[in-house]
């Protein structure tokens, strides 16, 4: 209904623009409608301060007015998605000191999708602070801009420079965007539902009954973890990408074949790009980036992952998880350069296929700290930590394994093994749309065995995509 | 491509392409689906592991090409693998058929079958109807019936009358047409492991009787029991307007071909034979029956047959060992009411 509202109102964008933030607000008030509140919020408080910093010449006032839209938004995803999370982890702290943390912890619900629009608000008044951005005249172009449905509640976290104008300007639709659009759509949702939704059966029985694993059940608990996120969180990526481009908007890339990296640089280039690049641009450069010394290089990677690694969510794995990434990240800078390219004939297949492989090995690493989330019962009590499932799962990898792993193992690599080889296609030819080059019936061939597979292998239950929760 | 030096990550690239391009991409999709749709109905057709479908689709063949028969055994998918008619015919004599399907067509597919029977052989010596006590008060279930091979205006032509509202209708055809989507559970099968199929597929004597051997665990049974129980107790006794309608016309052609019907409880785990809400609504079931058919319905067993865990697969299904104490107990006491009352020969 909304893209055939939206196809017929081509010739008046600003009335698509109406209908679409309309749309969205629907969409995002599905889940409650107070939390539409906060996204209004957000977007005038960006949008007033906005145009007062771009007006102002004073360098002070300018300052105060990006620390007030910092201090707003943050301040907002503070108390809903870390508040908890500090009172409850400095409750022993209080109690310590003979005070009562009981009072201090509430139950707050967490609005779906908050850090990403927060972000992605939060480029545009630092990109008007910085002088790299003029601010929009029309605030529905601006809360357009905020709650854009299709990536509103998982990304990709949009820079204003690249969508805004986009927003504000009219969208032409064109074929070759049409097919992608199509392509991105169907390979989002063979990934969703019969690659991500089937591995995380095998992923939840080994994380959710951790201590009757053998040591084969938990490796294959965090492969089939690690092939889980990816197609589950890049498939909703596929989705809004390919759902923006059938309406003529061109969002950025967010993945592109991860678990190819070489290395950890490499693979924050191929990982959740919007997040990895508004970081590098927000918190990386400003704290110094690459320029001083190798400790000071160091203290910035540190510091940036692991605010990358909370900015996850509100738990000590996460932290974990940022760590361990910022410290891989510091190992490898001590290490000589290379990934490679510079290697002739198959010793260049080798040692690359070697760095790939170590970088997936640490990677699954990187997947069991961020996926230890604890296991709770059936009242919601927690019965083991993370701390403990992280524990078990390291020192229990044993050469050990049951009938079950055997079959799980076969149905992971089942399901697996058709997205492998059109990722390998796609990173052979450098082209992620490289099966539209394809001739037509070979690409129809394609198409059509994907929709077959989802029909047939999807998993029709409904599950939440992961990064919902974020 | 990637391979230049240094490595870069793969990025898009838009491909041309025209709006009839697109169309004709589109169209090939759909093509290829409609395809597959029709490969996945051959391929279930002859080698479907789904062990219902199996059973409908073979029931209702023996029915067509079963011939003339003293003893005809209709009701669900515990009369389906408890009675044995060879087992049956050596005690009572004659040649029967075990036409038992399944609990989700109630009554309604025994009054069909019945009917049909009747009009390519005339009326039976008897009939013997198993069911278990929850069967009565299910409703229709569009997507079940849809495996039953009769097109919908038949359904709707015969008693009891079976009609669908649109949004049923839909589901039948999609359930009847559209295996690619609703046989997906057997085509995961079939592609993941299709080894598994020859083991799972039933096998079904040319008598219509199923055996099944392995009895499940005492955990599976005991759960299934408490579900059982769950279900008895949260529901009073009732018959579906269907199924009242479906005895009705049961007893009707009963009445017309002078012959009796033989009404046998399904056998249980012996965990539920003596739970108050199960007996309950045995005792209804049976008063219900003797009160709709009166010396036409004749109850045979007084109270169901308990099985040990060992013979049961879960509450109320048993293993082919368990299904010959059931039939020899059930034939005897078909033997010891005939011997009383004189059985009126078609």
């Amino acid at each position: 209904m909304v893209y055939t509202t939206y196809w017929l109102l081509r010739a008046r964008f600003r009335w698509q623009n109406a209908m679409l933030l309309v749309a969205s607000y629907v969409f995002y008030g599905y889940w409650d409608w107070r939390f539409c509140l906060l996204l209004l919020l957000s977007s005038l408080v960006d949008y007033v301060i906005g145009r007062q910093m771009h007006a102002s010449e004073d360098p002070r006032r300018r300052k105060l007015l990006l620390l007030v839209s910092l201090g707003v938004n943050l301040g907002v995803l503070g108390f809903f998605k870390y508040f908890n999370f500090f009172a409850e982890s400095f409750a022993p702290m209080f109690t310590a000191l003979g005070m009562e943390p009981d009072a201090v912890t509430l139950n707050i619900i967490l609005p779906v999708g908050i850090s990403f629009y927060t972000f992605q608000t939060l480029s545009y008044t630092i990109d008007i602070y910085r002088r790299e951005l003029k601010p929009v005249n029309n605030l529905l172009d601006f809360a357009l801009f905020v709650s854009f449905f299709p990536q509103l509640v998982a990304g990709p976290i949009e820079r204003a420079r690249h969508l805004l104008p986009q927003v504000c300007s009219p969208r032409t639709i064109r074929a070759d965007q049409v097919q992608a659009g199509l392509w991105l759509i169907l390979w989002g949702y063979f990934k969703k539902t019969v690659v991500a939704d089937n591995a995380a059966v095998i992923a939840n029985q080994a994380f959710n009954n951790y201590t009757e694993q053998s040591g084969m059940g938990l490796a294959l608990g965090a492969l089939a973890f690690a092939v889980q996120i990816f197609c589950d969180f890049s498939a909703y990526s596929d989705i809004a990408r390919g759902l923006s481009k059938l309406m003529g908007f061109d969002l950025m890339v967010n993945f592109r074949l991860p678990y190819f990296a070489v290395s950890p640089s490499d693979f924050w280039r191929r990982w959740h790009i919007s997040l990895s690049t508004w970081l590098r641009d927000y918190l990386y450069i400003p704290l110094g980036g690459n320029r001083g010394g190798k400790l000071f290089v160091m203290r910035n990677l540190m510091i940036t992952m692991l605010l990358g690694g909370l900015w996850h969510g509100a738990a000590w794995n996460f932290v974990l998880w940022g760590a361990f990434h910022g410290l891989i990240l510091v190992i490898y800078r001590a290490l000589p350069n290379g990934d490679g390219s510079s290697l002739r004939g198959p010793t260049r297949w080798v040692v690359r296929g070697g760095m790939m492989a170590v970088m997936f090995v640490l990677t699954l690493i990187g997947w069991v700290l961020f996926r230890a989330t604890g296991v709770r019962d059936a009242a919601g009590n927690l019965v083991h930590t993370s701390m403990d499932q992280i524990t078990f799962f390291f020192t229990n990898l044993t050469p050990t394994y049951t009938a079950q792993d055997l079959t799980n193992g076969y149905d992971l690599m089942f399901f697996v093994l058709p997205m492998l080889l059109i990722n390998i296609l796609q990173e052979r030819s450098g082209d992620l749309l490289v099966v539209n080059r394809l001739p037509l019936i070979p690409r129809g061939l394609v198409w059509g065995l994907l929709l077959v597979a989802i029909i047939v292998f999807g998993v029709r239950e409904p599950s939440e995509f992961i990064y919902f929760q974020f | 491509m990637s391979l230049q030096t240094p490595y870069q990550p793969p990025d898009e690239t838009l491909h041309p392409a025209s709006p009839a391009q697109i169309l004709v991409l589109l169209a090939m999709v759909g093509l290829l689906v409609v395809a597959s749709n029709a490969v996945a109905w051959g391929v279930l057709k002859v080698a479907s592991p789904n062990i219902s479908d199996v059973q409908v689709v073979r029931k209702w063949d023996l029915l067509e090409r079963g011939g003339v028969v003293d003893t005809l055994i209709l009701g669900d998918s515990t009369g389906n693998q408890g009675l044995d008619p060879a087992q049956l015919d050596a005690m009572i004599g004659g040649r029967s058929l075990n036409l038992c399907t399944l609990g989700n067509f109630m009554l309604v597919d025994d009054a069909w079958m019945l009917q049909r029977y009747i009009e390519r052989h005339g009326p039976p010596r008897r009939v013997v109807l198993v069911h278990a006590a929850n069967v009565w008060n299910r409703p229709v279930h569009p997507a079940s019936f849809a495996t039953i091979p009769m097109g919908l205006g038949e359904m709707g032509r015969r008693v009891p009358s079976v009609t669908f509202k649109t949004k049923q209708k839909v589901e039948f055809l999609m359930r009847r047409y559209i295996p690619i989507y609703y046989a997906d559970q057997s085509l995961r099968l079939m592609a993941m492991r299709p080894w598994l199929v020859p083991r799972v597929r039933p096998v079904i004597t040319e008598r219509g009787f199923m055996p099944r051997s392995g009895a499940a665990s005492p955990e599976v049974i005991e759960g299934d029991v408490n579900e059982a129980v769950d279900e008895y107790e949260r529901r009073k006794f009732g018959v579906a307007r269907v199924n009242e309608a479906a005895l009705h016309e049961i007893v009707r052609l009963a009445e017309s071909g002078d012959f009796p019907i033989y009404y046998v409880d399904a056998m249980v785990s012996d965990r539920l034979v003596d739970v108050p809400a199960y007996r309950q609504q045995v005792d209804a079931l049976h008063a219900y029956l003797r009160g709709l058919g009166g010396d036409r319905i004749k109850i045979v067993l007084d109270q169901p047959i308990g099985f040990a865990d060992e013979y049961m697969q879960d509450s109320e299904h048993i293993t082919v060992e368990a299904a010959a104490k059931y039939t020899e107990a059930v034939g005897l006491r078909i033997m010891e009411i005939g011997a009383g009352e004189t059985e009126s020969k078609p």
